[in-house]
């Protein structure tokens, strides 16, 4: 997001978001870092894991295994937005994208003089834009307005994307970091 | 549960909506202008625009949910490579459902695809490139500028689909193409004394352009007779529904044109003056007698007829009445001769209405009162359709209902009608040299009922990169489905733009989101209205989606053409409004549209574009069609012969597979287009089978039953629907359901490839079925409650077999 930035040291990021085991509140560390590991996996996040996993990472199949899973094309896709989640008619259908939840999101970041940035081509309401916002505000407000933005919004919809992405079986990492994330939203919920 | 109520309570119901003009465009031909609110930069609402001719706002449910359509989150977003592809081990057996993807960056993508166009031109040679584009939209892409700047070969509707009636049609008028043929413009169609609609449902899939000049026609006395052989929403307006069993088109109007030679109700002036009805026709060979042998000087389109004032054969013009017999038998200088009608007549007396009620399942009073109707009731007209023409010798059709308006004269008055979307001729751009520039290396065209051959055989060369646009060929419309696909592993490399992913994008190597119509600039032209669209974007293009304009122009960089490309899209169309007085910005960015020449038309009023200058009611240069259950020395047509496939009742396999298919377009969609949207998937749930209640009891279906409906090519399971309004013997599944929505098999593996030597087209309806009860399995409640409906999406995938 601009003018905030995204952490850029993306090695010790990933790092602190999947050793920060505690049941304290979450730090804007650690909400930056699930955002960055929630975007296209670039570079910087393979390199990432490479040096705090002992395996070597496959970028290649890390990107086939994102493209499936949040990108597309084809039905086993997850679309990471929350408007997808909450403004569908029915239940059976994947809602819009751009919806009124999409407006509400970006409203909250508008109210923080905040947009995303312009490299995201994604509708705001992105999963790691959503909580790069968190780690805004969890590193500039106080925890009462971050806890009513979390509540407003990525919890409302991220254990409806979970149910999605799992039944379309996600390979380690992204399992992994689906747990940790809605582990993390809702760790927040204790008072700072 | 709050998250239902949250969105709303921040929805802002202040600040003011951006009212923005654009058109829809897919191919229901309709390209109706469209307003589309925006409010905070997103689309709310669309609605029919009111045009600048305003007796043409037009519109429809599908174009009102074209919400659905660019929200839709299952939209492609980035440029993607299917991640077992490269280049140099393009592996195409690793395409289809288990195919993974990449996403990728523009830049790569457009390279990797030039690279891919430059390889194949080296190491192949031109001619294999194959270039395909389909109906999905009608802007301006500059997708024949490159291809014609690159060169390769082109795939093609001609021949192909859809491509018999109007063949038929013009061979006996040499009018029109091979598509529907010109008619009286819509505007005119309420003088029309009678209207026979013919094998269309206009009021389910075209609505938004005949139909209401059709019940005009209707409110002003017109009789309207619909010839289908269900029972539609068209046929419950017709004063005279004819129920006709399928494929037995030419018999009915072979019976309506014995009923009026029988009652001496055809036009002789019109057929004196503008057929060659009274032509001499040589008994020895059936030739037209020489102009040659009566006179030293012929005028260049003359024919040879019977002068019954003074006796002796003469030689006349077109357009020349004159007291010619149109009947009778002479022999001068030693040759037998007859009149062209009297050949007719003679082929006309097969087909008594009462023999023909038996073959076509209908009351010979029917036929009577449609024929009569027609002859007697002042001008008139018939209008058919594609359908018609879907059967393997569909052709022979086009001629019949050309000869038969003939018959009773109704060419060139007020109130004739020879098809539906008309032609309204204004509505052109002058696009100078754009899609025929300078340097161009060309493109040679084949027919979509040789690329198959093209593709599978390398006959006559073997292609091995395929581009593929506006398209959903995989998904609609190319018969025997498995043939096709086995053909594309031929291809090193499949490019596909699409705005979503459909069974077709699934089979391609790179992927290329392209923009929603309301995300372009662009100017739209349409015959079937005179306006011409401008269309000012909504909003840009959603995640990494192009204008397929900037596409193309992004490959012409890479080709060596970058400088043929503006940078600008709009640059382009600047060139077309100022290359034209009609236009201008103002105008088209206010009000949206420019009306374009209204002036209602007559067709018809001059000379036939045929040698003779006149409709040839007997072909004496007629072509000799061959093909499946034809002898072998196949059938000459001069005079229309009903000439079945497998709709004949003794086809070899008809005890195997007794049903007939038919795959009905829908209201729904417009081909595949519109089968991704949730509003219309609510109604519009799944794929069925309607069938009639006798045929499925006989066979122990239930109503709501899931059936298999298969034959010796291939099956494909679907829910039935009890349906009376299908006759007996017929059974129908709409047309343009995605793969992902059958439970198993697809719609396209059950019809033939197979064309005729003449008709060269694909005969969709020409198809035979049996239907069974499917398999437990298929039976549960699974299938339903986990429906694609549109966007989302698990169900088992059509194209995993």
């Amino acid at each position: 997001m601009t003018p905030a930035t995204r952490n850029n040291d993306s090695a010790v990021a990933v790092a602190d978001a999947f050793d920060d085991t505690g049941d304290g509140p979450p730090t804007a560390a650690r909400f930056a870092a699930l955002a960055a590991c929630w975007r296209q996996p670039d570079d910087d996040l393979q390199a990432a894991l490479a040096a705090e996993t002992d395996t070597t990472v496959d970028a290649q199949s890390l990107r086939a295994e994102y493209t499936r899973l949040f990108v597309g094309p084809g039905p086993s896709q997850s679309p990471p937005y929350e408007s997808v989640y909450r403004d569908g008619e029915r239940d059976a259908d994947l809602g819009p994208v751009y919806g009124s939840s999409t407006q509400a999101v970006a409203r909250w970041y508008s109210e923080y003089g905040l947009q995303p940035a312009a490299s995201e081509s994604a509708p705001p309401d992105h999963l790691a834009t959503e909580l790069e916002f968190a780690a805004y505000l969890r590193e500039h407000e106080g925890a009462e307005t971050l806890e009513q933005f979390l509540t407003e919004h990525p919890r409302n919809w991220v254990e409806s994307f979970a149910r999605r992405v799992r039944d379309a079986d996600p390979k380690p990492f992204y399992r992994t970091l689906l747990n940790v994330t809605v582990d993390t939203l809702a760790r927040a919920d204790t008072p700072l | 549960d709050d998250s239902d109520t949250a969105g709303d309570a921040v929805t802002s119901f202040l600040g003011e909506d951006q009212v923005v003009k654009t058109a829809c465009s897919p191919n229901c031909r309709g390209k109706c202008p469209l307003d589309v609110f925006v409010r905070d930069g997103q689309i709310k609402k669309v609605e029919q625009q009111v045009p600048a001719a305003k007796t043409f706002k037009r519109g429809c449910t599908l174009g009102m949910t074209h919400l659905q359509r660019v929200y839709n989150a299952d939209r492609l977003k980035y440029p993607m490579k299917r991640t077992s592809w490269s280049p140099d081990d393009p592996q195409p057996d690793q395409r289809g459902a288990d195919a993974q993807f990449e996403r990728i960056a523009w830049d790569d993508a457009l390279d990797l695809v030039a690279d891919g166009i430059q390889r194949a031109k080296r190491e192949y040679g031109p001619r294999s490139l194959l270039w395909h584009s389909g109906s999905g939209d009608g802007g301006i892409t500059g997708y024949r500028r490159l291809k014609e700047l690159v060169g390769g070969l082109q795939d093609d509707f001609t021949y192909g689909i859809d491509t018999n009636v109007g063949q038929g049609f013009n061979r006996v008028t040499g009018e029109g193409g091979v598509f529907m043929p010109p008619t009286n413009t819509a505007d005119d169609w309420v003088n029309a004394e009678t209207i026979i609609i013919w094998g269309s449902d206009i009021f389910a899939s075209q609505f938004q352009m005949d139909a209401e000049w059709i019940l005009d026609a209707k409110r002003n006395g017109a009789k309207l007779v619909v010839v289908d052989p269900v029972y539609t929403n068209t046929a419950e307006k017709a004063d005279l529904w004819l129920p006709i069993k399928p494929g037995k088109d030419t018999h009915l109007a072979l019976a309506m044109m014995q009923y009026i030679f029988e009652h001496d109700h055809y036009d002789e002036a019109f057929l004196r003056s503008r057929t060659n009805a009274p032509a001499l026709v040589r008994a020895d060979d059936g030739t037209l007698l020489d102009p040659a042998s009566v006179t030293a000087t012929p005028p260049e389109d003359g024919i040879v007829v019977f002068n019954t004032e003074t006796g002796s054969p003469e030689v006349v013009p077109a357009e020349t009445n004159g007291p010619f017999a149109l009947f009778g038998e002479w022999t001068i200088d030693g040759t037998t001769v007859h009149t062209g009608l009297t050949a007719l007549r003679e082929q006309a007396s097969s087909y008594p209405p009462q023999a023909v009620a038996d073959t076509a399942g209908l009351a010979a009073a029917d036929i009577e009162t449609a024929a009569d109707w027609l002859a007697t009731r002042g001008p008139g007209g018939i209008m058919p359709s594609y359908g018609v023409g879907r059967y393997l010798y569909g052709h022979v059709f086009g001629q019949t209902y050309a000869t038969l308006l003939a018959l009773t004269g109704d060419y060139g008055r007020h109130g004739n009608i020879h098809a539906q979307h008309p032609s309204y001729d204004g509505s052109y751009l002058e696009t100078g040299d754009w899609n025929d520039p300078d340097g161009a290396a060309g493109v040679d065209t084949y027919g979509y009922n040789r690329v198959l051959d093209l593709l599978a055989n390398g006959d006559p060369v073997q292609t091995k990169f395929m581009y593929g646009m506006n398209s959903n060929m995989l998904g609609n419309q190319f018969p025997e489905r498995d043939r096709w696909l086995d053909a594309m592993s031929n291809l090193d490399t499949v490019v596909w733009a699409d705005i979503y992913h459909t069974p077709t994008t699934r089979q391609a190597d790179i992927i290329l989101p392209a923009a929603h119509w309301f995300e372009t600039e662009d100017l739209l032209t349409t015959y079937t209205h005179p306006n011409l669209s401008y269309r000012t974007k909504a909003h840009d293009p959603l995640w990494e989606a192009r204008d397929d304009y900037y596409i193309m122009a992004g490959l012409a960089q890479r080709l060596g053409h970058g400088d043929k490309f503006p940078d600008d899209k709009h640059d382009v169309l600047d060139r077309f409004v100022k290359n034209d007085d009609r236009l201008s910005w103002d105008a088209l960015r206010e009000t949206g549209t420019v009306a374009t020449d209204e002036t209602p038309t007559v067709a018809y009023t001059d000379e036939f574009g045929t040698e003779s200058g006149r409709i040839t009611v007997y072909d004496d240069d007629a072509p000799v069609e061959e093909g499946p259950a034809l002898p072998d020395d196949g059938v000459s047509l001069e005079v229309p012969k009903p000439l079945e496939a497998r709709t004949a009742d003794d086809w070899a396999h008809a005890d195997e597979y007794p049903l007939l298919f038919m795959q009905k377009h829908s209201k729904w969609r417009i081909h595949s287009q519109w089968a991704n949207v949730p509003w219309l998937r609510e109604i519009n749930t799944e794929p069925q089978l309607d069938i009639h209640p006798k045929d499925a009891t006989r066979r122990g279906i239930d109503d709501g039953e899931y059936v298999r409906v298969h034959n010796d090519r291939g099956s494909v399971v679907v829910r039935a629907k009890y349906n009376d309004g299908i006759q007996p013997g017929l059974v129908n599944t709409d047309q343009g359901w995605w793969a992902r929505d059958f439970v198993d098999g697809h719609l396209q593996d059950l019809i033939s490839a197979e064309t005729a030597k003449v008709g060269r087209t694909f005969a969709f309806y020409d198809c035979r079925v049996e239907v069974t009860r499917a398999a437990d399995e298929h039976q549960s409640n699974e299938y339903t409650q986990h429906n694609p409906r549109g966007s989302s999406g698990t169900a088992t995938d059509g194209d995993s077999s």
